[in-house]
């Protein structure tokens, strides 16, 4: 051991550098504070682990991107944790990182000779901010898609450039599969490497400079290790510890796919943005820019400006009271827009009845669903093909399972075992014509793993009708179907209920040179339910 | 000492010339959105049959939304991109009718129709349209793009030349 230590140090100088780094003397009051810089330095560390993690399973491309994230969130081995720890990472990147910069602020530490550690430090808040921006977009969901639509128009307010900042930030006039590639090569190629470049500055200039410590003197010392590392190591270990409970309790999110005709998900962004986000709200036409670059960039030269404009002698805070008063402010003012745009969130109401769980699924599965119940699919499989506890040993359960039957197996199958539909068809139909929707359901079963037995009565009895009586024929419901009528979506707030049973019943007495057929002869409760249903679409 | 000074500029000279070229290439290539590749083009899309609107005339309904598919250039990709428009009478216009864009003139998001206000509203940052696209309220700087509509064998179509490629 020894010998090998003397050819390291001999060759590398190894043992003196880490003597250096250890035995540097640091303040021994308050020193629990200085512990946030190690921590964010540990996060950092963690998100480069799971970020390479998650870059071996992602594609970067608007076919693939959700698909992929799914994937790992979902089939793969520990995806879930990885992208969880990835996910809330970055939350921790962000707090870690302002906290550490709050309290270099309050202790006035970036006074000479440490402007330029404290530039660096700003660059590197930048930094973070840029991963969280690029980063957010690569799932491919509806937030991340919202969120970039409108921060890649942020810059087109502005004068002259503001047009070509915004189409160089999307790669093209719009977001799309050019935005994925650039955003992917930022977050996983330039952005680290800038990232390790001026982590590499910022621990050099604090080891040429040592810490600047609390603020008042006399200022007792000891050496970092093995006291200061070991807070340092109880510190990074909660946090590191707090984001696989965090992982585990609370999995990353993911949206529905991203779909640019779909307004009903209220566009939000990742809530460190939320303050730029709400201030875009107050300032109205030509004076926008005032809220997306002056302010912010404003801030940002203050910010980048303090070392200098602040340079008495001492640091105690009684001396530096307007500077300390001011970065207050500052600090409620980011705090406030915060509190704001989390409480400002729009709220779209879902109609009542539905119990507020939002969008109803596609009436094709609950047409699938309505199938598997009458067929009797459940005395065996349980359901949502989830045999019951007590069940005998015959059931086979379809949930999550890698293969069920496909094709024409299972259309044999189902042949074969079910009970014949009970209900009566109409003359001269097709009795297995429910059989596509049941196939649909079954793999939605199998592959995502769907309940929906247990919805309201009137979203699965609507939604069935509208499979079985096919409105997708002549209207698109969920960007499909046929073109002949209007789509079927936000309907909530332009029709209600006893407009739309109204229309079912006899639509040309409402819209006058309507070609759609009436739908009298339905029961009551199935147009009420159909309603229901189409109310809550979207 | 003149020769040793002129090989010194000579060499750094060289080496950002080495340097600039490689990353002026690359700059380029991450330039090149900036250049519009498509030239605009005036294609018709099918909304529909024209009678299927008629309610819009009769003003006994809100705005009719459609959604149209075309397809766009997108990095090293085409792709087909559904886009949302409202259907609203337009004395002006020879059918009386025009097409607002449902995008947010603000920062792009979508708005919807909501029959209580009869307004369109931005989820985002609040923006609020009246029932011709005109500005209400909130931050948008100007009204909801507006869309020539022409009939054409009974069927509706949107004149997509205003739409950027």
């Amino acid at each position: 051991m020894k010998r090998v230590l003397d050819f390291l140090e001999s060759r590398f100088g190894l043992v003196s550098l880490w003597r250096a780094f250890a035995d540097e003397p640091v303040s021994v009051r308050r020193a629990w504070l200085f512990t946030l810089g190690s921590a964010a330095l540990a996060v950092f560390l963690v998100q480069f682990v799971t970020g390479f993690a998650l870059a071996l399973a992602y594609a970067p491309t608007p076919d693939h991107a959700w698909e992929s994230v799914k994937a790992i969130q979902t089939r793969l081995f520990a995806g879930g944790l990885v992208r969880g720890l990835h996910h809330w990472g970055a939350s921790a990147m962000v707090v870690l990182a302002v906290a550490h910069m709050a309290r270099t602020f309050a202790f006035g530490a970036y006074r000479r000779p440490r402007e330029l550690n404290w530039l660096v430090g700003l660059a590197l808040l930048v930094l973070v901010l840029g991963f969280g921006f690029t980063g957010y977009l690569l799932p491919w969901d509806q937030k991340a898609y919202w969120a970039t639509v409108v921060g890649t128009k942020v810059p087109a307010a502005l004068p002259f450039v503001g047009p070509a900042a915004s189409r160089l930030m999307a790669g093209g006039p719009a977001v799309g599969a050019a935005t994925l590639t650039r955003f992917y090569a930022l977050h996983v190629v330039l952005l680290p490497l800038l990232a390790f470049a001026f982590i590499s500055v910022h621990l050099l200039l604090l080891r040429r400079h040592s810490h600047a410590g609390p603020t008042t003197e006399p200022d007792p010392k000891e050496p970092f290790f093995p006291f200061q590392a070991a807070r340092d190591g109880v510190v990074t270990l909660a946090v590191i510890l707090a984001l696989f409970w965090l992982a585990a309790r609370h999995p990353a999110p993911l949206e529905r796919l991203a779909d640019p005709t779909d307004t009903m998900s209220v566009p939000r962004p990742e809530w460190y943005f939320l303050p730029l986000f709400q201030l875009l709200k107050y300032f109205k036409g030509p004076l926008e820019p005032i809220g997306t670059v002056v302010l912010p960039g404003l801030s940002m030269l203050l910010l980048a400006l303090v070392p200098w404009l602040d340079r008495g002698a001492s640091r105690r805070p009684r001396d530096r009271r307007p500077v300390l008063v001011f970065g207050g402010l500052v600090g409620a003012g980011l705090l406030a827009l915060l509190v704001f745009g989390a409480l400002d969130a729009p709220k779209i109401k879902a109609p009542s009845g539905l119990g507020g769980s939002g969008e109803p699924p596609d009436p094709r599965l609950l047409g699938g669903l309505a199938s598997y119940e009458r067929r009797g699919c459940a005395s065996c499989h349980g359901a949502d093909g989830r045999p019951a506890a007590d069940a005998s040993p015959n059931a086979v359960g379809l949930a999550a399972r890698a293969h069920v039957l496909q094709g024409d197996a299972l259309v044999a199958h189902v042949k074969e075992k079910s009970v014949k539909p009970l209900v009566a068809e109409k003359e001269g139909e097709n009795p297995d014509k429910d059989v596509p929707s049941l196939l649909a359901y079954v793999e939605a079963i199998a592959k995502d793993g769907v309940r929906l037995s247990a919805l309201p009565e009137p979203i699965r009895v609507g939604g069935a009708a509208i499979d079985r009586e096919d409105c997708r024929q002549c209207h698109q419901l969920y960007g499909e179907g046929g073109r002949r009528g209007p789509v079927l979506a936000h309907l909530f707030g332009k029709r209600d209920k006893d407009w739309l049973v109204a229309h079912f019943k006899e639509p040309k007495k409402l819209v006058p040179g309507s070609k759609m057929p009436p739908f009298r002869f339905l029961p009551e409760a199935e147009l009420s339910a159909m309603s229901d249903y189409l109310l809550a679409v979207p | 000492m003149e020769t040793r000074r002129t090989f010194t500029l000579a060499a750094i000279g060289t080496a950002l010339a080495a340097a600039s070229s490689v990353a002026g290439a690359a700059l380029a290539f991450v330039l090149g959105p900036l250049r519009r590749r498509m030239p605009k083009q005036s294609a018709f899309l099918d909304l529909g049959p024209a009678s299927a609107f008629e309610a819009l005339h009769a003003g006994t309904s809100g705005p009719e939304e459609v959604v149209v598919e075309r397809t766009v250039e997108d990095g090293y990709m085409t792709r087909r991109v559904k886009e949302r428009f409202a259907v609203v009478p337009d004395a002006e216009a020879a059918t009386g009718l025009a097409a607002l864009s449902m995008t947010c003139t603000h920062l792009g998001c979508g708005v919807s129709w909501n029959g209580a206000r009869k307004a369109f509203l931005c989820p985002c940052h609040g923006g609020v349209y009246g029932p011709g696209g005109n500005v209400l309220a909130g931050p948008p700087p100007k009204p909801l793009t507006r869309l020539p509509l022409v009939v054409s064998g009974g069927r509706l179509q949107l004149d997509t030349a205003a739409l950027d490629a």
